[in-house]
């Protein structure tokens, strides 16, 4: 197992067996993993907590990920979003992207893959000698 | 058994036609109906008799009497033909139908066979296919997604240690999950060319510098497999105007199988420049496809009877993609091959120029606003070098304008869906669902935004941007008259 790091990432994703495997990933790389089930719940969240990065599925009930990214973004919220989604056509994610989101990964995905955009866009938002 | 008399066949011919369930009439020669069946009548929503007497002009907006004539030839040389159509109800509603016409020279007079069917009502089913295919590549995902991960935890070792036999298990299970989603992604790609929903970005591209790119990626393999990769390419640029990431696509795929069935010897893309078409042939001297296999290859799941002398498996999908994406493109594919001696497979490209494929675009935009009420504006960006420098880079130089021209319309104003096209002299541009008005603001923006960029890269001394547009309904109906007001000179002045 990894050390601890000093990152946070929400995830969001409706199906709660998808969340329990990326969390398990995430934390084994030595990440603080906070989870909610929908846009929805995730902005409720965000309002006690400050993730460096939200990792975010597309469709959900209640609140879809392109509606939480648009809205963290008209609050002025610029916290990384990386959209995790089963829509892997190009006109998915032109839409994804146009309503904020910062990066994609298209599931099913590689587990490496997955994690080096993880880490490429934390070190491309948070510049440090460390990273 | 009681054989029939000429009568009685005579009397059941017609009385079948009458109660089948296609639309059937004939017409002679000057396009006058002789005859209706019920399910014509049911479709045009007349009284088969009142059809009687009437003629194809009254009953089809699209008919010139010079259209008829072309067809009338068309009809005579082949008779047989099948073609699309517009056709008007009794309510003035208009549809599209597929039309089979066979001629039947009678004793007084030639007399047309015709048998229309309601093109939406295929459409309507193609749709309904994409977005089951669509809806369920989705659901998929999701399970797939588990399973993937759940076995890429295991095999990681986040869940313990695993031992070998187990990791090899595991191993064969991310691949198979790895190709299901290959699978689901072609089989979504297929899906939408069949219903006509996947359009193609047409850009002016050098396909020899294309080819010259995916053979490079397949450099590294055909080496570790000890394969004389070439490409055997003309000298000079070969332009077209293509989608440039679905002919990659294709070239991938026809490479990629090439090396899949290829033991040894060597592989060759080659492209001739021909008068109409440019044409590219990947051969190889590989297993080769058996006769009975030849004509099936383009099919849909139709994996080949020999297995890939690589050992992988194919989606059964790339060579229907590459006949999607070819057709996309009005060229034809084909295969030739010798069993034990490799096979050869061919594609063309028509050579049109940015203006043939614009008015094609238009036509369609403007059958489609015809019937839906839509609003479509064609619009010509010409960009002029004025300041004669006697520099031989005036044409690169145009070109760089070009380029931001491009640029500037793509991020002031038209959306995405609108169709963009860039040629050596000009851009042409269609805006639809807007009024005549809001089409002029929106160009108008262009234009300022591009006098501002062309200042900020210190060009706008030596260049003239001009602008000719045309909007439907406002100005014309008519896809000729549109194209006329967009011709070189025409435009106005702006910078």
């Amino acid at each position: 197992m990894s050390p601890e790091n000093k990152w946070t990432i929400l995830l969001v994703d409706d199906e709660p067996i998808v969340l329990k495997l990326v969390a398990a990933r995430l934390k084994s790389q030595g990440y603080r993993v906070l989870t909610a089930l929908n846009g929805q719940l995730a902005g409720e969240l965000m309002q006690k907590e400050k993730p460096h990065l939200i990792v975010c599925d597309v469709v959900m009930p209640v609140m879809d990920g392109p509606t939480f990214c648009r809205q963290l973004r008209s609050k002025g919220d610029h916290t990384p979003f990386l959209i995790l989604t089963a829509k892997g056509q190009p006109n998915d994610i032109v839409e994804v992207l146009s309503a904020g989101a910062d990066d994609y990964v298209v599931k099913p995905f590689d587990a490496g893959e997955f994690l080096a955009r993880v880490k490429a866009i934390l070190r491309r938002f948070y510049p440090s000698p460390s990273n | 058994m009681n054989p029939l008399s000429p009568d009685e066949i005579l009397q059941l011919s017609r009385f079948a036609l009458d109660h089948a369930d296609d639309a059937a009439f004939w017409s002679d020669s000057e396009g006058r109906l002789l005859y209706a069946n019920d399910a014509a009548g049911r479709a045009l929503n007349y009284p088969p008799e009142d059809l009687l007497g009437m003629t194809l002009f009254q009953l089809s907006p699209e008919l010139t009497s010079e259209l008829w004539s072309q067809l009338w030839k068309e009809i005579k040389t082949q008779n047989t033909f099948d073609f699309e159509f517009t056709l008007k109800a009794k309510d003035n509603h208009t549809f599209p139908v597929e039309m089979t016409v066979h001629a039947m020279p009678t004793a007084k007079q030639d007399v047309l066979c015709v048998f229309f069917r309601d093109a939406n009502e295929k459409k309507r089913l193609q749709q309904l296919k994409t977005e089951f295919v669509s809806t369920v590549s989705h659901e998929l995902r999701t399970p797939m997604t588990i399973i993937r991960e759940s076995v890429s935890q295991v095999l990681d070792g986040l869940l313990g240690e695993v031992p070998p036999a187990q990791r090899e298990a595991l191993y064969l299970t991310l691949s198979g999950i790895d190709r299901l989603a290959r699978i689901i992604n072609n089989l979504l790609d297929v899906s939408k060319m069949e219903a006509g929903k996947s359009a193609l970005r047409w850009e002016r591209l050098d396909l020899v510098e294309l080819i010259r790119e995916v053979v490079e990626t397949f450099a590294s393999r055909a080496r570790e497999r000890g394969l004389d990769l070439r490409a055997d390419l003309p000298a000079n640029p070969a332009i077209i105007y293509a989608d440039y990431d679905r002919l990659v696509q294709v070239f991938t795929n026809l490479v990629g199988n090439a090396l899949k069935f290829t033991e040894k010897g060597k592989i060759e893309v080659s492209v001739r420049d021909q008068a109409q078409e440019i044409e590219c042939a990947i051969s190889d001297n590989g297993i080769g496809i058996p006769k009975e296999d030849l004509g099936r290859v383009f099919n849909k799941f139709e994996q080949l009877s020999q297995p890939a002398v690589t050992g992988e498996k194919g989606t059964g999908l790339g060579l229907a993609i590459c006949k999607g994406i070819v057709e996309l493109h009005q060229g034809r594919i084909w295969a030739e091959s010798q069993r034990g001696r490799g096979s050869i497979f061919y594609f063309t490209l028509p050579k049109r120029t940015a203006q043939d494929l614009f008015l094609q675009k238009m036509s369609s935009e403007l059958t489609l606003a015809s019937t839906t009420g839509g609003n479509v504006t064609a619009v010509r960006f010409e960009v002029k070098i004025t300041k004669k420098s006697g520099s031989p880079h005036t044409g690169f130089f145009l070109n760089g304008a070009l380029d931001e021209l491009l640029e500037t319309i793509k991020t002031h104003g038209a959306r995405k869906t609108d169709f963009i096209l860039k040629d050596s002299q000009a851009v042409w541009l269609i805006l639809l669902n807007m009024t005549k008005k809001e089409a002029t603001r929106i160009v108008q923006q262009i234009l300022t935004a591009y006098t501002a960029s062309l200042e900020k890269h210190d060009m706008a001394g030596g260049i003239q941007a001009t602008s000719a547009q045309c909007s439907y309904p406002e100005e014309s109906k008519n896809v000729q008259d549109l194209m006329k007001k967009l011709q070189p000179g025409r435009g106005k002045h702006v910078s």
